[in-house]
């Protein structure tokens, strides 16, 4: 509707009240326990004309389906789920948490339809019942031994917000051997970025050379991945704030996921 | 009188000037562009219109998702490009955001539109925003009242004047209620027309009439302001000239003097230039060619102007005669007038025929348009007149001048002439109405006929030409958001592969230049591409030119109703 402000008056110029517009949501009833610390988190997404969202993105790569993430608010937990859409748009995803405290969900989302960009996000908290002991962010290490396995970042990473920029890692074995990665949810490595306190997102992929639908597009530039031989991990990265970030790197090495955070400056 | 014949000269400038490509403003480029993802929030926007259309009439929201407000101040003209408003806006987070404009154009016409852009780099899914609906138009009861009055007084003055000093100098002194109606009608006018050009600029500016401080700088901004004040100033010199020439008049005189010419002259220049300018400040000056236009609009205003006026005379005239000399005053005026006016009921008719041609592209815009609908209902209000007209001819005419004349002609004549008078006044408020709609895009007349009407929402449309199967869709067909254009074509159930496919997008409901896009073969035989080019709520035409590998092109043509 248009209205007439600033009538009788000389100042004030006319505006027009535009009503808030129809958005994608998330329909959920939260988190529920389905017994033995297994938590059941269903959920639907429901599109701006109200109708659930049912046609997802397919085929090779890591870009399909819906991706759901659990973090706490913290960033010392992360858990990373592909959960199965059922024909209706519902999802229902069996989650362990490691640890009691708040939980910020993203569901990130690749419908068939473009909207324009390939993916986007939906959020939420959840809280997992329990005495919440926050942790202080370690400090940035480059080098993290998980399970027996070496993660090093090469070089001092100069990051900066919105620029697109490449992190080197080698990731190797108990033995000193060269990691295999195998393919894990579509991708060879999954890189999750979060940011200190505001818990801004970013996901991005590694695959293997030649490897299709792997490429993210962010604000119109490209980013990608890549693994040319084993123990080698290249990940790019477009972050869209400056702060400190925690970046989950996860991979599947000998049939076990490993999850490496690390901590980046950026500027 | 000098003044009179500068104006003159002005005047006929104005015929000889050349016409202006476009009716209406029209938006050629923004800044963010359209449905397109910046990173760095803009701190402003810019819209770049393919005139320079006025800040203060001008209303520019930006809003968010949720509808809150962030431009920070007015639009104000580019110090660089006179074209260009740009619009300061509050520090913007990541996400989408929807840029709602409408200006006046040159010819008082309020054009609007919509967009959107994103703030990255992740701004998230597109929302559906719900685009304003605003049924603005400058034919709104109360301006079209008062365009009706400053018409209705227009033609009556001058037509009355005519009548007084043509038509009656025979009766040696006609009676003093003429001169009290040709001022009655000049005093409508002079009031009528400032107060309708006040009520459509506090309609422009979005401003209550009242806010006269804020309202009376904004008069002259617009072309079509200007044009109607300078109606005003017209209108004023025409009664200077008709006070001296009424006043100079010597009726007894068996020839009238110089001076008496000269001020009749100074009159006539005066009152034809008026009649001049309506057209000049409408359509009529946006119409190619455009010294055709505004001779035909002259020239239906003059005849319109005598017909009225002097049925108006005649009524006022049989009124106000003493009983003795009604009769004998009538069989003179009568056959006088009826001249005057088969002359121009003619040039009324040939040039609202004439003018018609020129505004409608179609002749189904005739009926399809409300432009063309009520051209059809003024034309049959004129007809009936004419009818009438005819009656009185044929009837009342023969009775008054014959060697007896009956009172009963008189009445008759009283009656006739009565009721054509409501008939042509309701003609008029049919122009009045006429003159505030846009009249039909000529984009139509360049469209073929269309395969198929479609949307609101998504389209989905199989249409056989040329032995090949085009499979159309636009998704999800609604303004300001991307829409993916598709076509899918198959020959006996195979994909055709390496055709050239383009689609052009014509707005039908106002004169916005074309837009062409290139679509891109995605898979085989399916040609594709996302564009934001639905930026206005209304009838498009999508034209389709497929041009198979080794084939000649052919095109198909969708008529599609884009919603909000």
């Amino acid at each position: 509707m248009l209205t007439a402000a600033g009538c009788g008056g000389s100042g004030g110029s006319p505006t027009i009240a535009v009503q808030p517009a129809r958005q994608f949501r998330l329909d959920t009833i939260g988190l529920r326990p389905a017994g033995h610390g297994v938590f059941t988190f269903s959920f639907r997404i429901v599109q701006p004309n109200g109708r659930p969202l049912t046609k997802f993105l397919t085929g090779a790569g890591p870009h399909t389906g819906v991706h759901v993430i659990y973090v706490r608010r913290d960033l010392a937990e992360l858990v990373h789920h592909h959960p199965r859409v059922a024909a209706d748009g519902s999802v229902d995803d069996r989650v362990v948490f490691p640890a009691p405290g708040p939980y910020r969900v993203v569901v990130d989302v690749y419908p068939q339809q473009v909207t324009p960009q390939p993916n986007f996000q939906l959020f939420t908290w959840v809280n997992v019942r329990g005495r919440y002991r926050p942790k202080p962010l370690p400090a940035g290490a480059l080098t993290h031994v998980v399970a027996g396995y070496r993660f090093t970042l090469h070089g001092r990473p100069r990051l900066r917000a919105v620029e697109p920029g490449l992190l080197s890692f080698t990731v190797t074995g108990p033995g000193g051997s060269a990691a295999r990665f195998t393919t894990w949810y579509g991708a060879l490595a999954h890189a999750i970025f979060f940011r200190a306190g505001s818990l801004d997102y970013f996901h991005t992929h590694v695959c293997a050379p030649r490897a299709t639908g792997c490429t993210s597009v962010l604000a119109g530039a490209k980013v990608t991945g890549s693994s040319s031989k084993p123990g080698e991990l290249r990940v790019g990265v477009l972050v869209p704030v400056p702060g400190t970030w925690r970046l989950f790197l996860q991979c599947r090495v000998d049939g076990r996921v490993l999850t490496a955070p690390f901590t980046l400056r950026v500027r | 009188m000098r003044r009179a014949l500068v104006l003159a000269a002005c005047v006929a400038s104005i015929l000889v000037a050349p016409a202006g490509a476009w009716a209406h403003a029209v938006l050629l480029r923004t800044v963010p562009a359209a449905s397109r993802l910046v990173n760095t929030p803009p701190r402003s926007i810019a819209l770049v219109y393919s005139e320079a259309v006025e800040p203060r009439f001008a209303v520019v929201s930006v809003t968010d998702a949720a509808g809150r407000q962030q431009a920070s101040g007015p639009p104000q003209r580019s110090a660089v490009d006179v074209d260009e408003l740009d619009v300061p806006l509050r520090p913007l987070r990541e996400g989408w955001y929807l840029v709602f404009w409408r200006a006046i154009s040159a010819d008082g016409h309020p054009v609007r539109g919509a967009f959107t852009f994103a703030v990255g780099p992740n701004p998230g899914p597109a929302p559906a925003f719900v685009i304003p609906s605003l049924s603005e138009t400058a034919a709104t009861p109360t301006l079209v009242a008062a365009r009706f009055a400053s018409f209705l007084g227009l033609l009556a003055a001058i037509g009355l004047f005519a009548f007084r000093l043509a038509i009656t100098r025979p009766l040696r002194g006609p009676p003093r209620a003429l001169s009290v109606a040709f001022w009655l009608a000049l005093g409508v006018a002079l009031v009528a027309v400032p107060v309708y050009v006040l009520l459509a600029t506090a309609q422009f500016a979005l401003r209550h009439a009242w806010a006269l401080g804020a309202l009376v700088p904004l008069l002259r901004t617009s072309a079509f302001g200007r044009g109607y004040l300078d109606l005003e100033l017209l209108l004023l010199l025409f009664a200077v000239a008709a006070a001296v020439a009424l006043w100079l008049e010597r009726p007894r005189r068996a020839q009238r003097s110089v001076a008496e010419l000269l001020a009749l002259g100074g009159a006539v220049l005066a009152g034809s230039a008026a009649l001049l300018a309506p057209g000049a400040a409408g359509h009529a000056a946006q119409t190619s060619p455009r010294a055709l236009a505004l001779s035909l609009d002259w020239l239906h205003l003059a005849a319109g102007s005598v017909w009225l006026g002097g049925l108006v005379g005649l009524l006022v005239l049989a009124w106000s005669l003493p009983a003795s000399q009604r009769l004998a005053g009538l069989a003179v005026c009568v056959p006088r007038f009826s001249n005057m006016a088969l002359v121009s009921v003619v040039a009324l008719l040939g040039s609202g025929v004439g003018a018609a041609v020129l505004h409608l592209p179609t002749l189904a815009t005739l009926w399809e348009t409300s432009y063309g609908q009520t051209i059809i209902v003024k034309a049959s209000l004129l007809l009936a007149a004419i009818v009438l007209a005819s009656v009185n001819l044929l009837r009342a005419r023969p009775a008054l001048a014959g060697a007896d004349p009956s009172p009963h002609a008189a009445v008759l004549l009283w009656r006739l002439a009565g009721g054509e008078v409501l008939l042509v006044a309701g003609a008029v408020c049919a122009a009045a109405v006429l003159s505030s709609l846009p009249p039909p895009p000529k984009a139509l007349a360049g469209l073929g006929s269309a395969s198929a009407t479609v949307g609101p929402g998504p389209v989905t449309s199989v249409v056989d030409e040329h032995g090949y199967r085009l499979e159309l869709r636009v998704s999800p067909n609604r303004v300001a958001v991307p829409n993916d254009f598709a076509v899918r074509i198959t020959r006996r159930g195979t994909a055709v592969r390496g055709a050239r496919v383009t689609a052009t997008l014509t707005m039908l409901d106002m004169e916005m230049p074309e837009q062409s896009y290139a679509l891109a073969e995605s898979s085989p035989g399916l040609y594709r591409r996302a564009s934001p080019a639905l930026v206005m709520v209304g009838h498009w035409g999508l034209s389709f030119e497929i041009a198979p590998p080794g084939v000649a092109p052919f095109t198909v043509l969708l008529v599609d109703r884009a919603a909000g």
